[in-house]
């Protein structure tokens, strides 16, 4: 029996979007300097995740490094980023297969993009300044294709998008929580450390006037960071509808895209998340 | 409702979403220590007051103060991290290490956690090399590295 064609349907369309999104993605940071070739790996920092220790017993990312460990970064880039392509390869192979080979390979496949990604993120984040926070996106992704059945894949892509809409409100939550959103001087303060030495050693661009002016008016960049913590609370509505995905969606790419300009932080690899605002899962009769 | 339409399509997949949500909120509620995959998403949230005294890298190869301007954010921290982690010496780590993971991974090689000790030399002469692709140029010198220190309130403007 032939396995069900399935590069049209749901599975396969969100597959085609994430492979064009990752590949984006990976452009972007290689313009960025972000590969890990590119980052030459030397001094590490542990940080504190049960996860991360197991790993390093592994000692994996003792292999990257040094700078005698270039073609080991070349070759860690090239698992990585060739992983996705890896995956849809396989699973394309899956999808002319017979049923129960097709299904071995769709998994091996799966499997394969899962460790890959995990490995390579457990690692970069060790070497780099970037917080391991902005590539769940990346860790996330490979447990959809898990789910071989259309079906399952659209549950876990609910499921996904469940998580996202925590990952941004909960960011909001914290806020309060934690106080900050009851600090009139909470982003002032922020923006100084933040951009500290450019408004010292280069401080005579529009851009550090700009951010220095905002440093000074403590009410108006209070403004900005109340915007951004409302933006977030905001996407507790998709826990209770779909209605405004798209508009939560747009909102995330304009917190983004402010995130980098003010605070020049880039959160862009969380994109791949954002993408489960901007394709509604297929509706799934209530029964099984 | 969502989990009860996906327990009656798969069980399995019913308890690894459950599991993964309580795994989710317990770090949430837990604080401090997280587990890959769970996070807490808390970045910018805890209470900040400018500081009295700033700290800030200044890097000068060979004749040329670099200036953040010339990078993105995200390139100028490649710049200046290799000098905090050097100068902090593992002290962060080794923290960790003896606080944590010993405690609780029961191990007693240090060596995955703990950068190898490098004497001053051996950093600058990596360092140079690494600027010099990172600035596309050679360089020959670090000729000056030293952290600005900034007082009082307008040390920013």
């Amino acid at each position: 029996m032939m396995a069900r064609r399935e590069s049209s349907g749901f599975k396969g369309r969100v597959t085609h979007v994430y492979l064009l999104l990752f590949y984006a993605l990976a452009v972007y940071r290689w313009f960025g300097g972000l590969w890990m070739y590119q980052l030459q790996p030397f001094l590490f920092k542990t940080r504190q995740d049960i996860f991360t220790w197991v790993f390093m017993q592994t000692r994996i990312h003792l292999w990257l490094v040094g700078p005698s460990a270039f073609w080991h970064w070349v070759l860690f880039d090239a698992l990585f980023y060739s992983a996705p392509l890896v995956y849809y390869l396989l699973a394309r192979r899956a999808e002319y297969g017979v049923a129960g080979s097709a299904q071995r390979w769709a998994i091996v496949g799966a499997i394969y993009l899962l460790v890959v990604q995990w490995t390579y993120i457990q690692c970069y984040t060790l070497f780099g300044v970037p917080s391991i926070e902005g590539f769940v996106g990346y860790m996330l992704f490979p447990i959809l294709f898990l789910g071989l059945k259309e079906s399952t894949f659209t549950y876990l892509w609910e499921a996904l998008r469940y998580f996202f809409l925590f990952f941004f409100a909960s960011a909001g939550c914290w806020k309060i929580v934690q106080g900050g959103v009851f600090n009139l001087h909470q982003m002032s303060a922020i923006l100084r450390n933040q951009h500290l030495d450019l408004l010292t050693i280069h401080a005579g661009g529009t851009y550090e006037h700009f951010i220095g002016w905002l440093i000074i008016h403590p009410v108006i960049s209070y403004g900005l960071y109340l915007c951004g913590t409302l933006a977030e609370l905001s996407f507790l509505v998709g826990f209770f509808t779909r209605k405004w995905d798209r508009v939560l969606g747009l909102t995330f790419i304009v917190f983004l895209v402010l995130d980098k300009f003010l605070m020049g932080i880039d959160y862009m690899d969380s994109l791949l998340l954002g993408l489960t605002l901007f394709i509604p899962g297929r509706r799934l009769r209530k029964g099984p | 409702m969502y989990l009860q339409r996906l327990y009656r399509h798969h069980k399995g997949w019913f308890a690894f979403v459950v599991l993964f949500a309580l795994g989710q909120l317990f770090i949430c509620v837990r604080r401090g220590i997280v587990c890959t995959p769970f996070y807490q998403y808390g970045m910018y949230s805890a209470v900040e007051v400018p500081h009295q005294v700033y700290h800030v890298p200044s890097v000068t190869a060979d004749t040329t103060t670099l200036s953040p301007a010339d990078f993105s954010a995200a390139r100028w921290d490649m710049v200046v991290e290799p000098l905090h982690r050097f100068e902090e010496a593992n002290q962060w780590n080794r923290q960790i290490w003896s606080a944590n993971i010993q405690r609780l991974l029961g191990v007693r090689d240090s060596v995955p956690y703990l950068n190898a000790a490098l004497s001053s030399d051996q950093f600058f002469n990596w360092y140079k090399n690494y600027l010099s692709v990172i600035l596309h140029r050679q360089v020959h010198q670090i000729s000056s590295i030293k952290d600005l220190e900034l007082v009082g309130e307008d040390s920013a403007q």
